[in-house]
């Protein structure tokens, strides 16, 4: 692996003496997307601002290319580019805004005329060049400010929730241009989220942040199948996260005793550890008591409907089994096996779909 | 209403007829306040800066006392500034009073916190996330504070029209201060106290009218600069 | 950026300083002079013939007799102009100033209603008109103001025993010479006035000169003031303007003033000047 082009040495963050970030390594590789994802109030803007020399930490130091930054700030904010969640755009026209960052480099009008008619391009927008940037709407304003941030060709890409405030559609296409545009110019980009869906989508390493420290920092596959605590199982989607007992394990594969029912698992983990069971609700298969099971499934749980709700594109269904288990299944299963609460219902999952975590029962 | 009628007429028949002594009270005092406006421009924006970007602590304090500053009687500013500027006072050895320049201090006094406390007001009216866009777009801090003044623009130009009034307006620290001298520290407002004092009323009022006409014509200008659209 | 926002301020106010340019040179003559004398429009006339023949810059303080006499007491004017004879006797024994001279005169009058209800017009004698307005309890105006009209006002009051501070029928307006004949107009009242401002005045006001005080007229004298008590007193400049106002040149500037527009001399020069008409 190169050498980090971006690396956080020991940064503590205070505001009126409490504890915002305390973040004692992280690094920023040369091409990577850093997603950092995390609740709201963990810290993921203030981790931003302290890497965009916007914030001075309390403590620690930021290196850039090896070297610490320190002294007047301008000269590195000048290397980097910040994209918040609100397009904050200047009152001027669509090319004045995308061409600010360039002027107050002092770059030359021809040059910036070229490079704000390609970024303008390159993000849809090339049509409003001569608008007042307060006429546009939001996906425009903020495609305005991605392509303002790009022109300064920055060597890291700061983006602080830049969908957040957008509606659903407008969010997709422009996360498609987005990766679009960094699949085509690799820069080094820390891009910060609430939602797990577009870190997944953009993010070549996955940091999970949680009440100021990151909890978890490693590939998509690595965060999302195999959280580190419950906390983070939670936050990255896995909705049933129940304690347990491994009871017997041989060749990877282990009993685990989750109240009355036995669940078995894909693990490397002993016999008598105390582990949390988790599950995602999208792998598991939901069918009606007379039903043929699924025959790849290890796990075949007899249920109760508790609630029935719908999550987006998939119903949620809330399901007894001594535990709670949740399940995303289609509209259209739902109807086909008219489970509504109350009914008996069968639950399939595969050994491999349990994640188990290692947990001491507090 | 006869008096005002014909002190219309006079102030017609004086702009148009070129009396020299009219343009030179007019001249004094746009030179006088103008300058005042400049330096209250530059003291308050400063502080009106500080107060909204650095957000120190006491801020509210000294807001409160910004906007009791915008009462501030101008004529214990007039007092204040004279016993400053008297020979026996801390200042005596400029032989200032009675000059231009002890009104443009005077005038720069009561315009400063009218100017500080409505810039303030304006630049906490902005996201406060739009000085962190500017800065992470690379801005030093004066192209930073430059660009916000920019986006603030109509509210920093209400305020220069507030402070600008103010300053033109004032009569009371003006005289106190600059003695209402001919040619040298007459300004519009003085030379109608005095022909007031003179019993002049016909002039008191032409002059007034012509006071007003010259704020009309600024703040004419200012509101047109105001209100224009932002340059491309 | 509060550095360079501060060092802008430092700069400006430099530009301000050079634009007006009336910095500090010896130059500067700071008088003291009343609100007659500037109401007239006599102050302007005085100070630009002074200044057409020496290199003095004039700073006129303007005030009432007794505001002009506490400023000089403090060391902040060079020389006065005040008719306040008492005051200004005993700001000489007390070493503030020095060197009187007397300029010109004019005369007190009663100013009031045309129905004149406290028959002043023949009382005779000041006192005697002051008695009749105080017997009849006739609006009567006062400056109030420590001026010196004020001040002879309050001695005929004081002679005739008479305190009328306070009685419904007296009202101060503490306002200038001509100000203070506009409210005494307004209200039909009497009132005590120099007869310079009168007849600037007399157009504009509804009143009439109805006794006019021949006995004792209305002195106005410069005093320099003392330059061994107060050092930055500009004594030389005020001993060229005390001479200047008392020389033929001076003194015709006062006798002329008021010839063009009201046909008389608005004030009696205590010199005779050869043009001047000289009126009552």
């Amino acid at each position: 692996m190169s050498d980090p082009l971006l690396h956080l040495q020991d940064i503590v963050v205070e505001h009126a003496r409490r504890r915002i970030l305390e973040v004692p390594s992280l690094n920023v590789l040369p091409n990577e997307v850093l997603a950092v994802v995390g609740p709201n109030g963990a810290g993921k803007s203030t981790l931003l601002r302290v890497i965009g020399q916007l914030e001075r930490p309390s403590r620690g130091r930021v290196l850039f290319g090896g070297r610490p930054i320190s002294g007047n700030p301008l000269p590195f904010r000048r290397r980097m580019a910040f994209v918040f969640q609100e397009p904050l755009l200047l009152d001027t026209s669509v090319e004045g805004n995308v061409g600010s960052g360039l002027s107050l480099r002092g770059v030359p009008n021809d040059e910036r005329q070229r490079r704000v008619e390609e970024w303008t391009a390159r993000f849809g927008i090339a049509g409003l060049r001569r608008r007042t940037a307060r006429t546009l709407s939001g996906g425009e304003a903020q495609r305005t400010s991605l392509a303002r941030a790009m022109v300064l060709e920055p060597e890291i890409l700061l983006l602080d929730e830049p969908f957040s405030s957008l509606d659903a559609p407008t969010r997709e296409s422009l996360i498609d241009d987005l990766d679009a545009v960094l699949t085509t110019n690799r820069v080094a980009t820390v891009f910060v989220t609430h939602d797990r869906t577009e870190a997944l989508r953009l993010g070549d390493r996955i940091a999970v942040l949680m009440g100021g420290t990151v909890r978890q920092l490693g590939t998509a596959a690595q965060v999302f199948s195999s959280p580190i605590d419950g906390e983070v199982a939670a936050f990255v989607g896995v909705e049933t996260i129940i304690p347990g007992r491994i009871r017997d394990a041989s060749r990877g594969l282990a009993a685990v005793a989750v109240g009355d029912n036995t669940i078995e698992a894909a693990t490397e983990l002993e016999p008598g550890a105390d582990v949390l069971v988790c599950l995602r609700p999208e792998e598991v298969i939901v069918s009606g008591l007379a039903d043929a099971m699924p025959m790849s499934a290890r796990n075949h749980l007899r249920t109760i409907v508790k609630r029935v709700r719908p999550a987006g594109p998939y119903i949620r269904l809330e399901l007894e089994a001594g535990f709670t288990l949740v399940a995303h299944i289609t509209k259209q299963s739902l109807e086909e096996l008219a489970l509504s609460p109350g009914s008996n219902a069968v639950a399939s999952f595969k050994a491999t779909a349990v994640h188990l975590i290692p947990h001491r029962p507090g | 209403m006869d008096l005002i009628w014909d002190g219309v007429t006079e102030a017609l028949r004086l702009i148009f007829n070129g009396d020299s002594y009219v343009y030179e009270v007019t001249f004094t005092s746009l030179l006088v306040s103008g300058s005042a406006t400049l330096i209250a421009l530059v003291l308050g924006l400063s502080i009106a800066s500080f107060l909204a970007f650095r957000a120190p602590p006491g801020r509210t304090l000294a807001l409160s006392a910004f906007n009791a500053g915008m009462a501030l009687p101008p004529v214990a500013v007039g007092l204040l500034v004279s016993i400053m500027l008297w020979r026996t006072g801390p200042l005596g050895q400029l032989h200032l009073l009675y000059s231009r320049t002890a009104i443009v201090i005077a005038q720069a006094v009561i315009a400063t916190p009218v100017v500080a406390a409505l810039s303030t007001a304006a630049l906490q009216g902005l996201n406060p996330n739009l000085r962190l866009q500017v800065l992470a777009l690379g801005a030093s801090r004066w192209q930073a504070a430059l660009l916000l003044f920019r986006e603030a623009r109509i509210s920093l130009l209400a305020a220069a029209m507030a402070g600008f009034g103010a300053a033109i307006s004032e009569v009371g620290a003006t005289i106190m201060v600059g003695g209402n001298i001919k040619g040298s520290t007459r300004t519009l407002t003085s030379a109608i106290v005095l022909e007031v004092g003179q019993g002049d009323f016909e002039t008191a009022i032409a002059l007034s009218f012509i006071l007003l006409a010259v704020i009309l014509l600024l703040v004419t200008l200012f509101t047109v600069l105001q209100q224009r659209r932002p340059p491309e | 950026m509060a550095g360079r926002l501060a060092s802008l301020a430092v700069l400006l106010t430099s530009l301000a300083l050079l634009a007006s340019s009336c910095g500090g040179d010896d130059n500067e003559l700071i008088l003291g002079a009343t609100t007659s004398i500037q109401d007239t429009g006599l102050l302007d006339e005085i100070v630009r013939a002074f200044e057409g023949v020496t290199d003095y810059h004039v700073k006129p303080s303007v005030g009432g007799s007794g505001e002009v006499l506490a400023q000089a007491r403090r060391g902040e004017l060079d020389i006065n102009m005040t008719h306040s004879p008492a005051d200004e006797d005993k700001f000489i024994a007390d070493g503030e100033g020095l060197d009187k001279r007397p300029i010109m005169r004019n005369f007190f009058l009663i100013a009031g209603p045309e129905a004149d209800p406290a028959e002043v017009r023949d009382a005779g004698s000041m006192s005697e008109a002051f008695k009749r307005i105080a017997g009849t309890q006739s609006a009567f105006i006062s400056r109030g103001d420590q001026s010196g009209t004020n001040i002879r006002e309050l001695s005929i009051w004081d002679q005739l025993g008479i305190a009328p501070e306070g009685q419904p029928w007296y009202q101060e307006s503490s306002t200038g010479q001509g100000q203070n004949l506009v409210v005494a107009s307004d209200k039909d009242a009497y009132t005590l006035v120099d007869s310079s401002t009168f007849t600037v005045f007399e157009k504009r006001v509804g009143l009439r000169a109805l006794l006019t005080d021949t006995e004792k007229p209305n002195v106005y004298s410069v005093i320099r003031v003392a330059s061994d008590k107060h050092q930055n007193v500009n004594a030389t400049g005020a001993i060229a303007f005390a001479e200047f106002s008392t020389s033929p040149a001076g003194q015709c500037v006062i006798g002329d003033f008021g010839m063009e527009e009201y046909g008389k001399s608005l004030f009696e020069p205590a010199a005779r000047c050869p043009s001047a008409n000289v009126g009552g």
